[in-house]
């Protein structure tokens, strides 16, 4: 039974991504889609009201600078929404206070999700369906289109890393809002319910009443799972029934939390090689595959899993949420075993098996280019990718961006807790649990994860600012300094020689697979000694 | 190589720069990692001296802080050493090579006196006179007069090399015979050994790129560490273990690439160190990198891949003739002609047995000298006198008569000058017409087919057949170029020849590609398109012209017998002028990136048994979880610290040998070579320091109970 | 952008799920004998030890559903404060556990019991037991 739920999640992912990689591919270099006159018309629109040129094309610092840009905006907007919710309709809620106001609106602007506030006490309907649904679109969009520039560079010689509002209305308008809107109404047949009431007061069996929060849920929850946000309509995020009511609710929203992230590495096997796009999809794979090995190593519950899910349908689900950097969650993290957290901390560490949408991708290709060094000098060739050569200064960015994400995790932990507000959440003696809790907080903060275990508990200026400079910085620094690499890498010449060493076949993603597990053992091995393993 | 080493492990200079490359400052600059690690020396030495400096972060005993401090700063000690030793080397092949030009008198010309200088004050331009026995000052050009040179002592040549106007000639070699003038065209200091010495020495000496993003990505991976150790301790308190700094500095010095980071100056010194070996001079350390990436190779025909001496190898007959008569007809032709191939011709005829009975007249006869206009060459001779008549006509009857010997009696009989020359077929064509023309065309092409050059050979106006000049390969050239092959590089001869010979020397050489019919030009253009394909090119050169194709070529080795500006423009020189030397080249650039790539690899991979031996160390005692991480057993916490750090720097020493002498590369598929360094420096980093730790841990128990 | 996906989208789904699917969109409501008696999706609490109990040590707190041997090792309670018999009980959660193995199309979630449809199945097969449980509330 598990092996059919484990086989339909896996071969529906990657049989949508098959589909939705060719689209991706098609989106990226602007071949002809499906409707291509209907959308098109649609997308001018859009054009003509922001007022930009389609055609123009940008250098990586204007479209990294376009990025920040509409994020700053966008982040904006919801701040105001959070903060001023009280004068606005829809059964308006007290304002959000300004820390937990900006911390939200980092966490969404971001794709991180992470929440320290309960969604269905603290946020009008107003708040989640106009600031949070309308930020799940932008910030994956954002991810999406800088992997669409990021990919451009490597295609051909001054192909142009394209216009970032171009992608980006592009993104949302064909690709992120048709999918949601019908997995919307899927997940409405299966019991999500949506509706623009915040409450509903039914009667009981025993002929008493009770007052149950509700919502447009399931419009947001099918681009919280799609747009790898995984911010939760209710606190309980997906483990509450409303969010995901059954079984099958479940391997849907996993399909649909895998299938974006799956599709990049197709879309790059249709733009630059099949052979290294099933490679990089193969390497994603196994490193997936590990976490749900560690997962399912070991039982957890029955306390702080939902009944309906059980052991396995928590742990698929956990894993792929954390693996995509969802980070929605349909069970407690403290019901889960000890081998499913290292599996977790495996997939907010290389956030790369397979990621977030697009941002995934990039980081599997800084992983390719930091291997493809090393196999290079083991050969005796300086190293090359897609037939062109690495240059000293692609390696510093590669290691920036490897760099960033240990020293986003682990100073702040060290600042939590010799500030004393680790202590003041989790008690005055420090266990390896709680330790464990403040690591998984900023890991999930800087891989722009959101999945948590502190949760509302973490609503405290302290933390509400930590958490939210940490997933700025953990998003933006490092797409900066990969756009800097595809910016370097679209102006190179290529060889029409046949590399060295192929980006494809058994050998490289052996490799590769082991660069990847062993460049993130090596940095985090101590703190999972530390932590999970020794709880 | 052994008494070698020695020598140079009690060299007095070099002894002494290892030690004042541990000044913090130099480290700083050039070795992050080895910085680090002597910060570490420092502050676990202060707090060897100072206990009291923290009561919550210092818990062991004070030997065992002096300890750990020596160790480390033996860990630097080793890598300045390795430096150091590599440096020494390659400067006493240097100073050997160098000791020839230095400190000689010159004759300089000052308004045509000779005036006795030194040959360090001479300036570009000057003009010195040197004679039979005098060694020349400094790089320079004939001016006047003509002279062997004896260049053994640079190039192992040991035929003095003929120079006359406008030839380069080598400071440091001997003028044989006769006397020269020769005008100077390299500044003092600046000849190209000169240049090689500021690449020896680590001030002046700068990193290639690769070097400088494997350095990045060292000092990447050393932040991580520092970020990783320091935030354990603060974790590791919180947590309720008993920290020890000089512990956490033990686990970050040995996670810290330190073999790579200490071996990495001296491993980019070795290359050039190996390449002196081999008489190579290098002036730049770019042309040594580019050499492992060189996917292109333009070699010229003549010279590298052939010998550059045509030979004849067969004679062939017109419809009309026999063999004998081309080969009489040839032999008459080339009777005079006293070049390579002429000799080899009459040495053809001698071989095949076949002489003229016309002997006397051909020792008469008068040579006709090979012309620019004419371009043939052979003899001419007037008709004999009666005198001999009777001898001659018993010899007729006696001897079977070839067509040509009869040929040439009927002419002489008919009182007519005989005239047998030989020449390219176009150029006999123009003389001789009595032939078909067809039947030697087609010939001549078979010939062509086979990579050889076809001589036409006419007696009057009437052509006997031809002559098939070969230029033979060079010795173990199909086996050099098969490794190049192997190896994932194209081979392109450049060539004057036609098309057709041209692609038979190239199957027969194992070449890929051809450039036939060359002008001078073509070199530097293909060098420019192949760039443009994205390709590293390397190519050899000797002429002036091939200056500009040197300068832009990747890799550009000179030759030493060429010309000044050919020399100039190369980043390499083969003082042995032996231009196959490249293919070596090659391999040593090879050699050297996989070097760096091996030890790399071998460092990180060390660090798997490092965590499992220092991180039960650390934190078994307060919490017995940690338990299952003892795999070692080592002896106790402290020997456990002590036996990881020494095996960290005994390392850099036990990998010296290797750094200096490269890790060797076989002519392969990449896939294969990269398996087979991933078993042995991957595979092996992570096994090896497991049975290295828990053997130094061993030695350790015993001393320490 | 905010108007497209902010207010057009879940306004549009809400339109389409409130006309086509209106019994899911307001929370799957269930009805007994004319009666909303509470949602499928959503626990609710029982003070009667008639009743079988839902478990509250879930993730979300309101996990309407509870596993076969919990249901099962509830029974001697419900047996001894009802009257009703063992196998009777038994059969009531086995039909409960194949119902929502067809909700789950056999295969995509384990066996599980929905405390709320058990409780009503028992309200419908024996309204007599229950009349105390159901009126006592709605008097007030």
């Amino acid at each position: 039974m598990d092996i059919v739920i484990l086989l339909v999640v896996l071969v529906g992912s990657l049989g949508l991504s098959v589909i939705f990689g060719r689209y991706i591919a098609r989106m990226i270099v602007y071949e002809k889609r499906p409707l291509e006159k209907t959308l098109g018309r649609v997308e001018n629109g859009f054009y003509k009201i922001i007022g930009i040129d389609r055609y123009e094309q940008m250098t990586w610092k204007q479209y990294f600078l376009a990025m920040v840009v509409t994020n700053v905006i966008a982040a904006g907007f919801l701040m105001v929404v959070l903060l001023y919710q009280n004068n606005l309709p829809l059964s308006p809620k007290p304002g959000l206070s300004l820390d937990l106001a900006f911390n939200t609106a980092a966490s969404f602007v971001t794709n991180t999700n992470l929440q320290h506030y309960a969604g269905e006490q603290q946020l009008s309907i107003f708040s989640q369906m106009v600031g949070l649904i309308f930020m799940m679109f932008v910030a994956p969009a954002s991810g999406i289109a800088t992997a669409f520039a990021f990919i451009r560079g490597f295609i051909r010689k001054e192909f142009g890393l394209g216009n970032f509002y171009v992608d980006f209305t592009r993104i949302i308008i064909t690709l992120l809002l048709p999918i949601s809107f019908f997995s919307a109404l899927l997940l409405l047949f299966l019991g999500v319910p949506q509706t623009l009431d915040s409450t509903i007061t039914i009667g009981t069996l025993q002929g008493g009443s009770q007052t149950i929060p509700i919502g447009p849920v399931a419009s947001l929850e099918s681009i919280k799972e799609l747009g790898s946000n995984g911010g939760g309509f209710f606190a309980a995020n997906s483990s509450h029934p409303f969010e995901n009511p059954t079984g099958i609710s479940n391997v849907f929203e996993c399909i649909l939390m895998l299938v974006i992230p799956l599709s990049f590495p197709i879309a790059y096997g249709h733009l630059l090689g099949k052979g290294r796009g099933i490679s990089i999809l193969a390497a994603m794979l196994i490193g997936f595959g590990v976490m749900l090995a560690l997962g399912l190593s070991e039982q957890s519950g029955p306390t702080g899993l939902e009944t309906r899910f059980g052991s396995f349908g928590s742990t698929l689900f956990l894993e792929s949420s954390v693996a995509t950097n969802t980070g929605a969650a349909n069970a407690a993290l403290t019901g889960m075993s000890p081998n499913a957290v290292i599996g977790f901390f495996l997939g907010m560490f290389v956030q790369a098996i397979p990621g977030a949408d697009g941002t995934g991708m990039m980081m599997m290709i800084i992983f390719v280019v930091l291997t493809l060094f090393l196999v290079g000098l083991m050969v005796g060739k300086t190293p090359e990718f897609m037939s062109m050569k690495i240059n000293p200064r692609d390696v510093k960015l590669a290691a920036f961006v490897f760099l960033i994400h240990p020293a986003l995790i682990l100073i702040p932990s060290v600042m939590a807790y010799t500030t004393e507000n680790a202590q003041s959440v989790l008690g005055e003696h420090t266990t390896p649990a709680t330790f464990t809790q403040v690591l998984y907080e900023y890991s999930s903060a800087s891989a722009n994860n959101g999945s948590d275990y502190l949760g509302t508990s973490a609503n405290t200026p302290f933390w509400n600012w930590s958490t939210a400079w940490i997933m700025l910085l953990g998003r933006y620094a490092p797409i900066g300094l990969m756009l800097a690499v595809a910016g370097s890498f679209t102006l190179r010449d290529r060889k029409e020689v046949v590399e060295p060493i192929k980006t494809s076949g058994f050998l490289f993603v052996g490799v590769l697979s082991v660069m990847v597990f062993i460049l993130t053992a090596l940095t985090f091995f101590p703190f999972l000694a530390m932590g999970p393993f020794s709880m | 190589m052994v008494t070698k080493l020695k020598q140079s492990i009690f060299d007095k200079r070099m002894l002494k720069d290892s030690v004042t490359k541990l000044s913090p400052l130099y480290l700083a600059k050039k070795s992050p990692v080895m910085f680090t690690v002597e910060v570490g020396f420092f502050l676990v030495l202060a707090i060897g001296f100072l206990p009291n400096m923290s009561l919550e972060f210092v818990n062991e005993n004070r030997v065992f802080y002096i300890e750990t401090a020596i160790i480390l700063i033996v860990t630097v000690w080793f890598a300045t050493f390795s430096e150091a030793l590599s440096e020494s080397q390659a400067r006493a092949k240097v100073d050997s090579l160098k000791n020839l030009e230095k400190e000689v008198l010159a004759k300089k010309l000052v308004n045509g006196k000779e005036v006795l200088v030194k040959s360090t004050s001479l300036i570009v331009g000057d003009r010195v006179q040197v004679y039979a026995g005098e060694i020349i000052p400094r790089d320079g050009i004939v001016h006047e007069g003509k002279a062997f040179v004896d260049e053994s002592m640079m190039t192992g040549e040991s035929n003095p090399v003929f120079k006359e106007k406008d030839n380069p000639v080598l400071g440091g070699t001997k003028v044989a015979n006769d006397s020269i003038v020769i005008e100077i065209t390299s500044e003092a200091g600046k000849s190209f050994l000169d240049e090689m010495v500021g690449l020896i020495e680590s001030a002046k000496r700068p990193k290639t790129k690769n070097e400088i993003a494997l350095t990045i990505l060292l000092a990447g991976l050393s932040i991580i560490f520092i970020t990783v150790v320091g935030t354990m301790l603060f974790f590791g308190y919180y947590l309720g273990y008993h920290m020890d700094i000089s512990v956490l500095f033990a686990l970050l010095v040995a996670l810290m690439p330190t073999t790579i980071g200490g071996l990495l100056p001296a491993i980019g010194v070795a290359g050039i160190n190996r390449l002196a070996r081999d008489n190579i001079v290098v002036k730049s350390g770019k042309g040594i990198e580019a050499a492992g990436d060189c996917d292109v190779l333009i070699l010229d025909k003549t010279g590298t891949i052939t010998e550059g001496a045509r030979r004849a190898i067969a004679f062939v007959p017109m419809e009309k003739f026999t063999e004998n008569d081309i080969a009489e007809a040839a032999y008459a032709a080339s009777f005079s002609d006293h070049t390579h191939e002429g000799t080899s011709i009459i040495e053809l005829a001698n071989e095949k047995k076949i002489e003229p009975p016309f002997l006397m007249e051909i020792m008469t006869a008068k040579p006709v000298e090979f012309s620019s206009e004419t371009r043939l060459s052979g003899i001419e001779f007037s008709p004999k006198k009666k005198l001999s008549v009777t001898q001659e006509q018993i010899c007729k009857s006696s001897l079977p008569r070839t067509r040509v010997s009869a040929k040439v009696e009927d002419l002489e009989e008919s009182n007519v000058p005989v005239k047998i020359l030989k020449g390219s077929v176009e150029a006999i064509l123009k003389i001789a017409t009595n032939v078909n023309e067809s039947e030697l065309r087609w010939k001549a092409q078979e010939i062509s087919k086979n990579g050889g050059t076809p001589l036409a050979v006419a007696v009057n106006d009437e052509i006997i057949g031809l002559i098939s000049l070969k230029d033979t390969l060079k010795k173990d050239i199909r086996t050099k170029l098969e490794e190049v092959r192997v190896s994932g590089i194209t081979t392109v001869m450049i060539t004057g020849d036609n098309q057709l010979t041209a692609q038979v020397i190239a199957k027969e050489a194992n070449i890929d590609q051809i450039v036939a019919e060359a002008k001078p030009t073509d070199k530097l253009n293909r060098v420019v398109e192949e760039q443009l394909k994205g390709h590293v090119v390397g190519m050899i050169g000797d002429g002036t012209n091939d200056a500009p194709a040197l300068a832009k070529a990747d890799v550009g080795l000179a030759m030493n017998r060429g010309t000044a500006a050919a020399r100039e423009a190369a980043n390499m020189v083969d003082l042995d002028s032996d231009p196959s030397k490249i293919i070596r080249v090659v391999k040593l650039g090879k050699q050297l990136l996989m070097t760096r790539g091996a030890i790399t690899t071998f460092s990180i991979a060390n660090d798997v048994a490092k965590y499992f031996a220092i991180l039960p160390a650390m934190f078994m005692k307060d919490n017995p979880k940690m338990e299952i991480l003892n795999v070692m057993q080592l002896h106790s916490p402290e020997s456990a610290v002590l036996s990881t750090l020494i095996f960290n720097a005994i390392v850099i020493p036990m990998l010296i040998p290797l750094s200096l002498k490269g890790v060797k590369y076989k002519p392969e598929l990449p896939e294969k070579t990269f398996i087979k360094n991933m078993m042995i420096y991957g595979l092996g980093g992570v096994v090896f320091p497991f049975a290295g730790i828990k053997a130094i841990d061993l030695l350790l128990s015993v001393f320490m109970r | 952008m905010i108007i497209t996906t902010g207010v057009a989208y879940p306004l549009l789904v809400t339109a389409v799920g409130q006309t086509v699917l209106p019994s899911q969109s307001n929370g799957s409501q269930v009805i007994l004998n004319g009666k909303v008696v509470g949602s499928e999706f959503i626990s609710q609490s029982y003070n009667s030890a008639k009743f079988f109990q839902p478990r509250n040590d879930s993730a979300s707190g309101v996990d309407p559903d509870i596993t076969p041997d919990s249901a099962i090792s509830q029974i001697p309670a419900i047996n001894s404060a009802t009257g009703i018999p063992v196998n009777v009980l038994k059969t009531l959660v086995d039909l409960d556990v194949a119902r929502n193995k067809e909700t789950n199309a056999l295969v995509f979630a384990p066996d599980y019991v929905n405390v709320l449809s058990l409780n009503i199945e028992l309200v419908k097969q024996y309204p007599e037991v229950y009349t105390n449980e159901i009126s006592v509330k709605e008097a007030p």
